[in-house]
């Protein structure tokens, strides 16, 4: 990894150059997300000052307003949430939405960080919230506790490339777990007019997930049990979840319909170590989707984004 | 036929050193979430008071080493001199 910021590249931290590599990427615009207070912003928690933590939040908030100030239509901004205390979630949702964030971050398993499960109705004010400002939730990967991916005495063992290799391959397992706690959770039937989306875990594991919810959802009679759950998992996910690929080539050639064409969205993870740099992404979309039709890619690669974050097509 | 146009849905921004630093009160000092070197990694890294929450650019490696060579020589001649890392 670069050893100072300085280093980076530029496009990573300055919206201009930024802008410059969507554009060789033929990417018009993009969806940002953090990295240093986690995904789930739960390391600013271990400041152990709910004032402070507050603060840190508040200002990463405002610091990705500024940031795209250069081209606002061009970037949709995902706030980070103070999930940990609801009431202020709540109004720090009211607050994001008004200076232009367009979703909000949430852990897929806040009971990782030892807060109450995703179904606990604890959570219930802030989708009320949400959906009030007509944000949409993001759950990305990682937003559980990675300590078992990174436990130091595994690197000493396989050394640090193996771990990145295994550690990126088995947290979408956890996605899968957060999934399935969503699709079980109530949160569906009851907020049914708010939009979650799964970032960064991928698309090729959804229909097996789907069909084997959907199964043991039947052989449980869940619904003698829960009369609220109207639907199938598999009618929940495909009327209120969003799932984002990158590198997958299976999933976009044969596995759209098992998965939904209105439900898939195309990610680079750019400047993560996996990313699509735009040296990659004409490649990776001909190789997943040159045999579709246009329809096909313009709801992947534009329409489904462009509907769900409201972003205006370009100028001709 | 033009290109369809993308919309990425998963990018991140890396955070500069001073986000929190010119952005929270200075009551709280140096548990303020900054940047400062840390000599054992040889890497810049994020603080909060003494504890370490990793190498500050671990989130901007691309085009970083062996992740793209070619494009890496791109943008580096092309926007800033050539440096030597210290772990080089």
């Amino acid at each position: 990894m670069p050893p100072t910021l300085a280093d980076a590249h530029p496009a990573s931290y300055d919206a201009a150059e930024r802008l410059k590599v969507m554009d060789a990427s033929g990417i018009h615009a993009e969806v940002l997300y953090p990295n240093v207070g986690g995904f789930a912003s739960t390391v600013f928690l271990r400041l152990d000052d709910p004032e402070l933590v507050l603060a840190c939040v508040r200002a990463y908030n405002d610091f990705l307003i500024d940031w795209i100030a250069p081209a606002p239509e061009r970037f949709v901004p995902v706030a980070a949430l103070p999930f940990w205390d609801v009431p202020a979630s709540v109004r720090e949702i009211e607050r994001a939405a008004s200076i232009g964030h367009r979703a909000v971050l949430f852990s897929g398993a806040p009971h990782e960080h030892g807060m109450p499960y995703l179904a606990d109705r604890h959570w219930d004010p802030i989708w009320a919230a949400a959906r009030a400002a007509g944000l949409s939730v993001s759950l990305h990967v990682g937003s559980g506790d990675l300590t078992d991916l990174f436990r130091p005495e595994r690197t000493a063992i396989e050394g640090g490339a193996v771990t990145y290799a295994r550690a990126a391959t088995s947290v979408i397992q956890d996605t899968v777990s957060h999934l399935v706690d969503l699709l079980l959770s109530g949160i569906l039937p009851r907020f049914p007019e708010l939009s979650f989306v799964s970032v960064e875990s991928g698309i090729g594991w959804i229909p097996f997930m789907l069909e084997t919810c959907d199964y043991h959802f039947l052989r449980g009679n869940v619904r003698a049990e829960r009369p609220e759950f109207d639907l199938l998992p598999s009618e929940y996910f495909r009327r209120q979840v969003y799932g984002c690929y990158w590198f997958e080539s299976v999933a976009p050639r044969l596995l759209i319909d098992e998965i939904g064409l209105d439900r898939i969205m195309f990610e680079t993870d750019f400047p993560h170590p996996t990313c699509l740099g735009p040296e990659l992404v004409a490649d990776v979309v001909e190789n997943a989707l040159g045999g579709q039709t246009e329809e096909v890619k313009r709801a992947i690669l534009w329409d489904n984004a462009a509907a769900l974050y409201g972003i205006e097509a370009p100028a001709d | 036929m033009m290109a369809i146009p993308i919309i990425d849905s998963d990018t991140h921004v890396t955070e500069p050193a001073d986000l929190w630093t010119s952005r929270v009160a200075s009551k709280w000092g140096e548990r303020v979430p900054h940047v400062k070197w840390d000599p054992e990694r040889r890497t810049e890294a994020w603080f909060m008071g003494d504890e370490n929450l990793g190498p500050a650019a671990a989130s901007a490696s691309y085009g970083w080493k062996n992740q793209c060579p070619r494009c890496r020589r791109r943008w580096r001649t092309r926007t800033r001199p050539p440096t030597t890392p210290p772990n080089a």
